[in-house]
């Protein structure tokens, strides 16, 4: 049993008080009298005996009584042994970044073993345990052994990158889960299904973080460095941004964040020779991940695009200025050498070549009809298309939203439909932005070229992208060794997910040495401060201090029938 | 101890109605239920050979022809054996004080009578007594002043022990406050089946039947020095009263079972109140 207002513990020496009442009505005047003849037949050695036990029992009575209402208001809470688990659980552990946070003196992630083994005491049926990553990591099949369990959870630890909830919820499934429990800090965006409940662990941390470090060939050939630094503590935030070339300092900012601010830093490096850029910033808050971001200098390939549009000013110009792309113009569509293409309120059968359909759902694909204007009600902040956006006012006059079919993921939800959904299979990738972009008020909106570079990065990963990599990225490590930031080195036939910031370093079965700079990079999981409500409103959730139910009312009735049983023996003294 | 002369008059015109005196060997002013010699015509009875001559009633022979004689009440004398309770808790209120009195008062009735009297004193056992005799109203009354109290009561065995000095019976008059726990029956009969007719006057105070509520209070035998911690509630005082009463009935109920006399004094009562106004009215005294 633990106490959520122990402070009131401090009034267990009242208890003494009584006691000392109770010591002076001892203390009796003295009577004589004549004989205690008619004394004895009244109070004979049983009564008196009686007599006593009852003035004793009325004193621990009172004693109990004062316990219990201090117990009571210092709020009293035990463990619900209620909620054990029964059947073929599933135990999802958040391993994102965000759980590497401290609360108090612990990580979220240790708090969350710490609740996953309360839940492994309770277990009264099996339980698989899952650890949700970049790609989910089942950590020990169904077993009833509590033992087994806990030896699971030895020398476990988050990664460095986000959770694909979805991913480990869909695995918990696939397991035939008769329920599901999550534990996690609230930092996943996912729709959990009916048999689910989430654990949440201490969520409120201060932060200061690199939220954006990218390095790209400018047009006059001079690299351009770029770095956003984002405060999401509830103080303004002083302090230095540093930026090393294999360890060398060449670049610094002073930098002053109020709470909630973010702010870019760029600059231009006119060297010859390239390297490994760190950029960092001196910051003692809660969540050292994101405190330092990784690139490399270095020339990487480029993406070719092609637009069929009948025009689109806005999109051309920012396409236009992107030096990572090569963009081709087009009326109609062609088959040709294209990464991917942009069909702008155009259809045209792509193949399985990626494609940005804006207003017109690709071939195969049918609309709901027109939406009349509208604006945002929800979208999926945490997906990697929405990263960095705040699209909140966000406003359209008209839309097409896409009908739904498998595959089909709405990541933005407006008043008048799905604005923004994207799908995937093994043939066929596309996102859908179900309103012409003239029509809304996102091209003038600084989101606009941030949604567009995910867009394109999502739909093409290994092309015209950055050097960096995000934690939880797929990496392109086929056949070669690659070693870890940490000094683990494993052979690799198949791309791996980056689950640790820093440089990775890759030794090709060719003998080709290539470095892949992983950073964290991500608003949402820097984001410390996340509001519970994200999850599905209508699904049950169990809060950390719920698994722990408020007894204090069990005390004040004790109290009340302490003191109704005080009274009654009372009477009979 | 001085009565004032008054009192010592209205004294002297009483004495004693002993209704169940079975025998005396000494005729004395009493009168008994055996028809004796005395003026105080009783009853008649047909004449028998050898009756004295001068009882015969002529009247009734002269009217009926038959030979009745004419039968009178007996004067007898009565010995008085008072014997008073001297324990601690008699010292309690001036319970014994009060008790003395009227042991005075009923022992110079007794001598303005011409009767013999007894004394005993007892605690736990008879610790003192007097034989039977005539003696002066100053032998009485110093012997009275000179009874202190102490010890415990024992009426039983005081009671029993004045038996077996074996003194010529008479009326017993026994002044105690009669809370022994060891009880009274035993030493009682022990006096009714010696022939002592036996009158019980309890003296107690207001206090005793009727306690004040107090609280918390730590109560102290005067006998023993035994204690009991009580609240003095109103619930106890009510148990209190109840077994006061049932005692009182008891004693009561045992006395008329045994043809005894009892009558209960309250020192609250003036004591010369108890002695011309109660015991007669209660036919004790004549």
């Amino acid at each position: 049993m633990t106490f959520a207002s122990p402070i009131f513990l401090l009034l267990l020496p009242l208890l003494l008080i009584i006691l000392l009442i109770h010591l002076f009505r001892q203390r009796s005047t003295i009577l004589e009298v004549s004989s205690l003849f008619f004394w004895n037949r009244v109070m004979g050695p049983r009564k008196r005996i009686i007599l006593q036990i009852i003035r004793n029992l009325i004193l621990l009575l009172q004693l109990l009584a004062a316990l219990f209402l201090i117990f009571s208001l210092a709020r009293p809470l035990v463990e619900n042994t209620s909620t054990g688990l029964q059947g073929r659980q599933v135990m999802i552990i958040d391993g994102s970044a965000s759980m590497l946070a401290t609360s108090g003196s612990e990580s979220r992630f240790r708090n969350a073993l710490e609740l996953a083994r309360a839940e492994i005491r309770k277990l009264s049926g099996s339980l698989s345990i899952i650890l949700a990553g970049a790609e989910p990591q089942p950590l020990i099949a169904y077993t009833e052994s509590k033992g087994d369990l806990r030896d699971a959870l030895q020398n476990l630890d988050a990664t460095q990158g986000p959770a694909d909830m979805d991913a480990a919820l869909k695995m918990a499934r696939e397991l035939g889960a008769e329920g599901i429990t999550i534990i996690s800090d609230g930092a996943f965006s996912a729709t959990l299904p009916e048999n689910a409940r989430v654990l949440f662990v201490e969520g409120q941390s201060e932060n200061v973080g690199i939220t954006g470090f990218s390095v790209r060939e400018g047009d006059n050939g001079l690299w351009q460095i770029y770095c956003e630094i984002s405060n999401f503590s509830s103080i303004t935030q002083i302090g230095t941004l540093t930026i090393t070339l294999e360890g060398k300092p060449f670049r610094s900012f002073e930098y002053s964040l109020p709470s909630g601010a973010r702010d870019s830093f760029s600059s231009y490096y006119e060297g010859l020779e390239g390297g490994r850029l760190v950029a960092e910033i001196s910051s003692e808050d809660d969540f050292f991940i994101d405190n330092r971001a990784y690139e490399l200098l270095q020339a990487g390939p480029s993406i070719s695009i092609l637009l069929v549009s009948p025009g689109n000013f806005f999109l051309e110009s920012l396409l236009r200025v992107d030096s990572d792309v090569q963009l081709t113009w087009a009326e109609e569509y062609r088959e040709g050498n294209w990464d991917m293409v942009i069909l702008d309120r155009s259809r045209a059968n792509t193949g399985s070549l990626p494609s940005l359909n804006i207003a017109s759902p690709p071939e195969g694909f049918g609309i709901l009809g027109q939406g009349a204007p509208g604006s945002i009600v929800s979208w999926d902040r945490n997906h990697p298309i929405l990263d960095g956006t705040s699209l909140a006012d966000l406003v359209t006059s008209q839309s097409y939203p896409i009908e739904n079919a498998d595959g089909i993921r709405h990541l933005i939800s407006g008043t008048n439909g799905n604005l923004l959904s994207i799908y995937e299979t093994p043939g066929k990738k596309f996102a859908y932005l179900a309103f012409p972009l003239e029509s809304s008020s996102l091209v003038l909106d600084t989101n606009f070229p941030i949604l567009m570079k995910n867009i394109l990065t999502w739909l093409v990963p290994e092309a015209g992208r950055s050097s960096a990599y995000k934690a939880g990225e797929r990496l392109p490590t086929e056949q070669g060794t690659l070693i870890s930031p940490i000094g683990d080195q494993a052979w690799r036939n198949e791309p791996v997910y980056a689950e640790f910031t820093g440089f990775y370093r890759f030794l090709s079965k060719t003998g080709k040495r290539s470095f892949f700079p992983v950073s964290l990079n991500s608003r949402s999981e820097s984001n410390l401060n996340f509001s519970i409500p994200a999850v599905e409103a209508e699904v049950a959730v169990t809060n950390a201090e719920q698994t722990r139910s408020p007894v204090w009312s069990w005390f004040l009735s004790a109290v009340i029938l302490l003191l109704l049983a005080e009274w009654w023996l009372w009477g009979k003294e | 101890m001085v009565f004032d002369s008054e009192f010592l008059q209205k004294l002297e015109q009483l004495h004693y109605i002993a209704r169940r005196l079975k025998r005396s060997l000494q005729r004395g002013e009493h009168r008994s239920i055996k028809k004796g010699t005395s003026q105080e015509f009783q009853d008649f009875r047909d004449y028998q050979v050898g009756d004295d001559m001068r009882y015969i009633d002529w009247n009734v022979y002269l009217r009926q022809n038959q030979l009745f004689v004419k039968l009178f009440a007996a004067e007898q004398e009565l010995p008085v054996h008072l014997l008073i309770d001297t324990s601690a808790s008699m010292a309690m209120f001036d319970k014994l004080d009060y008790a003395m009195k009227i042991a005075a008062a009923l022992g110079f009735i007794a001598l303005s009578r011409q009767d013999h009297i007894g004394i005993g004193a007892f605690r736990q056992n008879l610790v003192d007594s007097l034989p039977p005799g005539r003696r002066n109203r100053d032998q009485l009354f110093r012997y009275l002043s000179a009874l202190q109290a102490g010890g415990e009561t024992g009426l039983n065995d005081s009671l029993k022990a004045y038996t077996l000095l074996k003194r010529r019976p008479g009326l017993a008059v026994i002044i105690s406050d009669f809370l022994d726990e060891g009880g009274y029956r035993e030493g009682l009969l022990s006096l009714k089946y010696s022939g002592y007719e036996v009158l019980l006057i309890q003296v107690l105070h207001a206090e005793e039947i009727s306690p004040i509520p107090g609280g918390n209070i730590q109560l102290v035998d005067t006998e023993d020095a035994g204690t009991m911690f009580l609240n003095l509630s109103r619930r106890i005082l009510y148990a209190y009263h109840k077994e006061v009463d049932a005692y009182f009935k008891e004693l009561e109920e045992f006395s008329m079972d045994y043809q005894m006399e009892y009558f209960r004094a309250t020192t609250e009562i003036p004591f010369e109140d108890i002695i011309l106004q109660y015991l007669r009215e209660g036919q004790y005294l004549r």
